[in-house]
């Protein structure tokens, strides 16, 4: 029965490399919970290589605050490190609050 | 033969409320349940998300400040191209929020309270449909 009704990903990250560049593609709901995974894989990336890490948001179906606080976070570690951090992609919701919040103007584009 | 959903939807004033444990792995039944009921109120696309993300955001500051084993407690109330939220859970001070979250909440809502009384931290505010229409 168990095996029948399981709880849907809530967050998937796979991760690629592209020459020097370091790209994560992200999918699903980015919020408190689920926040922290990406935190996580975003600061293995800053400790891999030397080019940019960019993140593929055209999966990401929600985003709240918690999720842009960590590409905020991301951002300012890997400009910290000499490394540059890009977003591509961002799905309509992602653009949405980001418009929102102004920091379309300020996260790099790839 | 069936009458259309769209004519189905609220034409008066109703209230909705969904109790769920303060947690954040249930922020997204948090989140249903605000995507359907804008839906209910005949919020657009927009106004659907506008809704989905003001509603997290409140349950986000409401579980951050809940006591331990608390029960976060969310009102609704819908009317055609307007709801009326209010969300309350037993603790110790007002719910408060960061600033990304706050700008936002800025931005979705209308008269935003943030309030501390009987126990409970609580957050109130109004998202109505012409609100969603301002962010393109």
């Amino acid at each position: 029965m168990s095996d029948v009704i399981k709880e849907p990903q809530p967050l998937d990250v796979t991760e690629a490399h592209e020459g020097d560049d370091f790209v994560l593609a992200v999918s699903g709901e980015l919020d408190p919970h689920t926040a922290p995974i990406l935190a996580q894989h975003l600061g293995e990336a800053g400790e891999q290589g030397s080019g940019r890490v960019i993140l593929d948001l055209s999966g990401v179906s929600f985003v709240d605050s918690s999720g842009l606080r960590v590409l905020i976070e991301a951002q300012q570690s890997l400009t910290d490190s000499n490394r540059e951090f890009a977003v591509r992609n961002p799905s309509e919701a992602v653009k949405r609050l980001l418009k929102i919040t102004g920091l379309d103007e300020h996260l790099g584009r790839a | 033969m069936t009458a259309p959903l769209a004519d189905e939807r609220t034409s008066l004033v109703e209230d909705v409320k969904v109790e769920l444990p303060a947690n954040d792995r249930f922020l997204r039944i948090a989140r249903l349940a605000a995507a359907g009921l804008a839906d209910e109120a005949g919020f657009d696309v927009d106004g659907v998300e506008d809704l989905r993300v003001a509603v997290d955001e409140a349950a986000v500051a409401l579980i951050e400040v809940a006591s331990p084993s608390a029960t976060v407690v969310l009102q609704f109330r819908v009317s055609p191209g307007r709801v009326d939220f209010f969300g309350e859970v037993p603790a110790d001070k007002a719910p408060s929020l960061h600033p990304v979250a706050e700008s936002v909440l800025d931005v979705l809502t209308q008269g935003m309270e943030l309030d501390h009384g009987r126990g409970c931290g609580s957050i109130r505010f109004t998202v109505r449909q012409a609100d969603g229409s301002q962010v393109d």
